[in-house]
């Protein structure tokens, strides 16, 4: 847990690719401040129910009590919780053997996949932090300037339109456990960290490899009074990119950690 | 550059195919066991609309980056989606998607995650019935898929060119369909013409010629006039061919000669590929 009395702040940005509402957005994200923990993920909008999926997924990750809970303890209930809330009461077995989801014909195929999503959760202790990636949405720490670390994609030409993913029907065992999928390290007073998806990600790493600072970009959105207003910069600084065809027109979340 | 436009809600393209429906597609198909060519063909297509509705799922919606119609001749010319659809020329892909005329159930096996096997049964939407009668109308079929198209054009000027894809086991009997397939072709968004592909859907189980890139060495005027009506296929398409294990060149044209059953399948599925790029 973190010391009592460190006051923690988080802010969030999102917008959905132009064209689409916020509503489509299949995004997600979450925070609680008081006890560190921090996650964003990326629904797989051709699977049905994606957008859900990735809510629960943030959601029940900063409520967990263990640090970096392990897949197959948190997962199976995730699952089920996920078939429930579609709408789908039913089992893996029952599923292939149905003749009736109780949805149009062209959801049950994806409902058949099930929902898939990147994920990253980052969790801040008393002076360290640790994090866990599934997919290509990223975490930036910056401290007085500099970047410190990049995780779990470390260069722009890694980005790919297959990232690994983690589906609401697959077998928590089967959810990707390569090395290098959990990093950690320490964190001192004025520290940010900034967890975004992949087409900002992106971005921030192709300004890095042309030793451009793009934090500093980010930052005044945190020293914008109102959320409101602090939203509306960011709409009006991602579309500014989109229309310099500097950014993919994708989804985008942006998790700003100040401590 | 041409064909690079991007699909969307706001900016959909339009995939309209005109079927054979004579007499003569009664008569088997090639490499299809006895099929009728009037039966392999619909079930390809009516499996290629479901694959065309599969592609815009969204979420839970099906976003109208497509608009589909299917004309048939034969006895008349005429649109052939049936149930709630019939007389329509041309259907958004969410109300396709919406009123299939009626669910099949097909069943398949796959792997049940544990090792072994499972039949599975999934839904097989059908949009339209075969049928074979009368002669081959398919110079009257362009001319209908003119004024469709350049009411499609009006309302969305920038669109990804459509595509038009003609099936037909024979030829015209309404006089020469050059005229009217190069007025077709000649229709053109910003982003480019038209495209035309035809397939010509053979009863033996002959050596097919996929998308050819010249006119020399086809075997008969009738094939060489198929060539002549067909579009070059977009660089695009041609990398979609290359994938799929054929050879193309820019050259090439979107025309398949003695198809049998394998590649009319081929044929639609190459060429109602899109790049993903494009998809919004």
């Amino acid at each position: 847990m973190i010391e009592p009395g460190l006051v923690i702040g988080y802010r969030v940005f999102r917008l959905p690719r132009q064209g689409y509402a916020l509503e489509e957005c299949q995004d997600a994200s979450a925070g609680d401040p008081r006890r560190g923990r921090f996650a964003i993920a990326d629904g797989a909008a051709e699977s049905p129910y994606s957008a859900l999926w990735a809510h629960l997924l943030v959601e029940e990750f900063v409520r967990q009590n263990e640090r970096l809970p392990r897949w197959v303890n948190w997962l199976p209930s995730l699952q089920e919780r996920w078939a429930a809330d579609c709408g789908l009461a039913l089992s893996r077995k029952r599923l292939t053997e149905t003749t009736d989801l109780g949805v149009p014909w062209y959801l049950e195929p994806g409902l058949t996949q099930g929902a898939f999503a990147t994920f990253l959760g980052l969790v801040i202790e008393e002076t360290s932090w640790q994090a866990v990636a599934v997919g290509d949405s990223c975490l930036f720490q910056v401290r007085q300037g500099e970047l410190v670390h990049t995780f779990p994609i470390a260069h722009a030409a890694d980005f790919s339109n297959a990232p690994w993913l983690v589906g609401s029907r697959t077998s928590p065992g089967e959810v990707p456990h390569k090395k290098g999928l959990q990093q950690e390290g320490d964190w001192q007073p004025g520290d940010r960290f900034w967890l975004m998806t992949d087409a900002l990600a992106q971005w921030f790493l192709v300004q890095v490899e042309a030793n451009g600072k793009p934090w500093l970009a980010l930052e005044p959105l945190l020293h914008i009074a109102g959320g409101e207003e602090a939203q509306y910069a960011f709409d009006f600084w991602i579309e500014g990119l989109r229309a310099a065809r500097r950014l993919r027109n994708d989804d985008v979340t942006l998790l700003a950690v100040i401590l | 550059m041409p064909y690079s436009a991007e699909i969307s809600r706001s900016n959909p393209t339009c995939f309209l195919f005109l079927l054979d429906q004579s007499k003569s597609m009664l008569g088997p198909i090639g490499g299809g066991q006895g099929k009728k060519k009037a039966d392999a063909v619909a079930d390809s297509l009516n499996r290629l609309l479901y694959t065309l509705v599969l592609r815009c799922v969204w979420g839970q919606a099906v976003l109208d980056r497509f608009h589909v119609g299917v004309l048939g001749y034969g006895r008349q010319v005429v649109p052939v989606l049936g149930g709630a659809l019939a007389n329509r020329e041309l259907v958004p892909i969410s109300e396709l998607a919406r009123t299939p005329l009626r669910v099949e159930q097909r069943i398949n096996t796959v792997d049940d995650g544990r090792g072994g096997q499972v039949e599975q049964i999934v839904k097989a939407p059908l949009w339209f019935e075969p049928t074979g009668d009368g002669k081959t109308p398919m110079t009257k079929c362009f001319e209908r898929a003119t004024q469709i198209l350049s009411n499609f054009l009006i309302a969305h000027p920038s669109c990804y060119p459509p595509l038009v894809i003609n099936l037909s086991d024979g030829e015209a009997t309404d006089g020469d369909p050059e005229e009217p397939a190069r007025h077709l072709r000649e229709l053109a968004s910003e982003d480019g013409a038209v495209l035309l592909f035809n397939a010509h859907i053979s009863s033996l189980a002959a050596q097919s010629i996929e998308f050819p890139d010249q006119e020399a060495g086809l075997p008969d005027e009738h094939a060489r006039r198929l060539f002549r009506m067909s579009s070059r296929l977009p660089p695009a398409l041609q990398h979609s061919a290359r994938q799929a294990g054929l050879a193309v060149t820019p050259e090439s044209h979107g025309f398949v000669f003695n198809a049998d059953l394998a590649s009319v399948v081929r044929f639609l599925d190459i060429g109602t590929r899109v790049d993903l790029k494009n998809l919004r």
